[in-house]
């Protein structure tokens, strides 16, 4: 009787133990699981939407000096005149990465030699009546955004 | 009869220690499922916010003309506004989300909803830039 007892304790015993077992591996699983969406969505926002919205904050800090739409080494790039007209600053994509190279107007510079800023895949810029058109993409995905600038006449895009 | 006590006594700690086990994993699986809900919320309001910052964008640079805000960004115009649907990546095409844009030649009211619910919305007033 006393060895039946002790039997049905140790069954209950490990039955309760192997409950826990399976409740603790759901429970990181789940927690995993959702860690793993979270730290996806933040790193395709990040990549994505940090990318278009640097460029759009670039735009707006110097569309007093009227961009335009140009090529840097074959690659479509943003133009940004500083306030005399002096100086230029690219804004393009080359070898995975958004890049800025700033020189003095009319200086023969390579691709190459631009600051890196954030990865991305190809970065596209539009110009149309006064409206720029930003797409971005990325491995975490794409997105486009407009932003109005003063658009200079004559200007070659 | 002591080991017997001392069997009872094992299992109603295990079972003490489960109970407590459980609580704790209730509360982390309701933390979890609220990171991920504001996860999904703040992927929603950046998205709408990017979208109305464009329409608004588009509004001011075509000095007020709706049709040709409309235009420069993809959107259908009507009499007071436009409309433009966007899939669940804020790409558009879509009817997941719907940015819409209302107003006159002076000012506008632009706001993204989700079904019924406004994600993002902000008012834009026309400029001219010269």
């Amino acid at each position: 009787m006393k060895k039946r007892a002790l039997d049905l304790g140790t069954v209950g015993g490990l039955f309760l133990i192997c409950v826990f077992a399976v409740c603790l591996f759901f429970t990181l699983a789940a927690g995993a699981m959702i860690y793993k969406d979270v730290s996806g969505v933040m790193e395709e926002q990040y990549t994505v939407r940090t990318a278009v919205s640097y460029l759009a904050a670039r735009v707006h800090q110097g569309n007093a000096g009227e961009i335009y739409t140009g090529k840097l080494d074959d690659c479509d790039a943003l133009v940004i005149p500083d306030s005399d007209g002096e100086y230029l600053t690219y804004i393009y994509c080359w070898n995975g990465y958004i890049r800025e190279l700033y020189c003095p107007a009319g200086e023969t510079l390579s691709a190459s030699d631009g600051e890196t800023i954030i990865p991305a895949d190809s970065v596209e810029f539009s110009l149309s009546g006064g409206l720029l058109k930003i797409g971005c993409s990325t491995d975490g995905g794409s997105a486009v955004q407009y932003v109005g600038v003063t658009q200079r006449e004559g200007a070659g895009t | 009869m002591k080991g017997r006590s001392n069997s009872m006594m094992l299992l109603l700690e295990l079972t003490l220690m489960i109970l407590i086990f459980a609580f704790c994993a209730a509360v982390c699986l309701s933390v979890f499922a609220s990171s991920k809900s504001m996860s999904n919320t703040s992927t929603e309001t950046t998205g709408a916010a990017m979208w109305a910052q464009s329409a608004a964008e588009a509004y001011k640079s075509a000095g007020g003309d709706i049709v040709a805000a409309a235009s420069a960004i993809g959107a259908d115009a009507y009499s007071g506004g436009f409309e433009l649907g966007l899939d669940d990546d804020f790409k558009p095409g879509g009817s997941e989300y719907k940015l819409a844009l209302t107003g006159d030649d002076a000012s506008a009211m632009v706001s993204v909803f989700h079904g019924e619910d406004v994600l993002f919305s902000l008012n834009v007033e026309a400029v001219t830039y010269g």
